[in-house]
């Protein structure tokens, strides 16, 4: 596994976008790109090929649920987690059945999203190796 | 910079942002859904919907969690907006206006320092219903006593009576904006006094709450605004019902 793992952020509240770039940078990992709504996540996706893509649900231009469908049709073993609120548990189902690995709730303190990044990528660690071994 | 002094400097940002820019911009998407009227406009009711749910997130994250609980309710109403139905509308828009405004004094609180907001919504709850008055028709001591506490908590000015033709009394010689009531009463039953207010068009602006056993479906004949289950849950759901 190289050294780093590389994500990509795609929520359309900037001031969202900028915290979970600084939690994921706190952790030791690298943001390869923030993206500001579903048409422009699906773009960073197939041109950074980051190894997990946090994935906000309610975005312009396409929603959180289309990105995840379009990305897992191009890499079905992609590491997708999606960022939620407690009222969307239902659609979090959803993604999960579409191929999502797993959900961060967004209305939580930073430490509270940090430990629960930390233990979706724990989770996770195998097939982010496997995904990085893969041309 | 320090991380936690990087995140406070954002919050503040944020709390910027919401004084100077969105608070404005969603009093003015509300106003173009309320002079829509019936035609409800999806396109703005969707972004409307996804901008509130964005505060919310992002509210959460910084630590605001009672400007997380305001935009959860802005949302709650704005659903409720889109819903069919002959709720007043107008009322709502009103409710969802002075909840944006609630969030003003939050942001500027949070600019100014305060990180505990709890006491905005302590007083929004006490300021609901300010000047309001309620009438009580409730025998138990033990359950009138709870009652009591629940509507003076939401600013409720509260007149208790114990039998029917004392209610009815005070019906007439008073002046209520809500009646609460149970159905076993000395005199008169709590179904036949909120009859007695829905037949009479002096009464019309009384909501009426009546506190229903699992006994007990004379509500189906008086038809009150609210009927509430008299169990274990009633408290929480009444103080739900007036909020």
């Amino acid at each position: 596994m190289s050294d780093s793992i590389r994500f990509l952020i795609a929520d359309d509240e900037q001031h969202i976008r900028n915290l979970l770039a600084i939690m994921v940078n706190s952790i030791g990992y690298e943001v390869v790109g923030q993206a500001e709504d579903g048409q422009q996540a699906v773009d960073m996706y197939q041109s950074l090929k980051p190894d997990v893509l946090l994935l906000d649900i309610n975005m312009p231009s396409m929603s959180g649920v289309d990105v995840l469908q379009h990305v897992i049709t191009v890499n079905s073993s992609a590491v997708v987690i999606m960022l939620t609120s407690l009222n969307s548990l239902d659609v979090v189902r959803q993604c999960l059945g579409g191929g999502a690995k797993q959900y961060i709730l967004k209305d939580n303190s930073i430490d509270n999203m940090r430990e629960m990044l930390q233990e979706a990528i724990s989770k996770n660690i195998g097939l982010i190796a496997k995904n990085q071994m893969t041309p | 910079m320090d991380e936690a002094l990087l995140i406070e400097n954002l919050g503040i940002e944020f709390a910027h942002d919401l004084v100077d820019n969105r608070l404005t911009l969603f009093h003015n998407q509300l106003l173009a859904l309320e002079e829509g009227g019936d035609f409800f406009d999806a396109d703005i009711y969707e972004e409307t919907f996804r901008r509130f749910h964005g505060v919310k997130g992002t509210g959460g994250m910084y630590g605001m969690y009672c400007v997380s609980t305001v935009f959860h309710q802005l949302e709650n109403y704005l659903m409720l907006l889109n819903k069919s139905g002959a709720h007043d509308k107008s009322d709502v828009y009103l409710k969802m206006h002075n909840e944006l405004d609630l969030v003003d004094k939050m942001a500027r609180a949070w600019i100014d320092g305060e990180r505990d907001l709890r006491k905005f919504l302590i007083e929004r709850k006490s300021s609901a219903h300010s000047n309001e008055t309620a009438l009580i028709l409730e025998p138990l001591k033990s359950v009138s006593d709870q009652i009591i506490a629940v509507l003076q908590d939401n600013g409720y000015e509260t007149t208790l009576v114990n039998d029917g033709v004392k209610a009815m009394e005070c019906l007439v010689l008073g002046s209520f904006d809500l009646f609460v009531t149970s159905e076993q009463n000395r005199f008169i039953n709590g179904s036949e006094l909120i009859a007695f207010i829905k037949i009479n068009s002096r009464f019309s602006s009384i909501k009426t709450i009546y506190l229903s056993t699992e006994s007990n479906k004379k509500w189906a004949v008086c038809a009150p605004d609210i009927i509430i289950k008299k169990d274990s849950a009633l408290i929480s759901t009444l103080d739900r019902a007036i909020s």
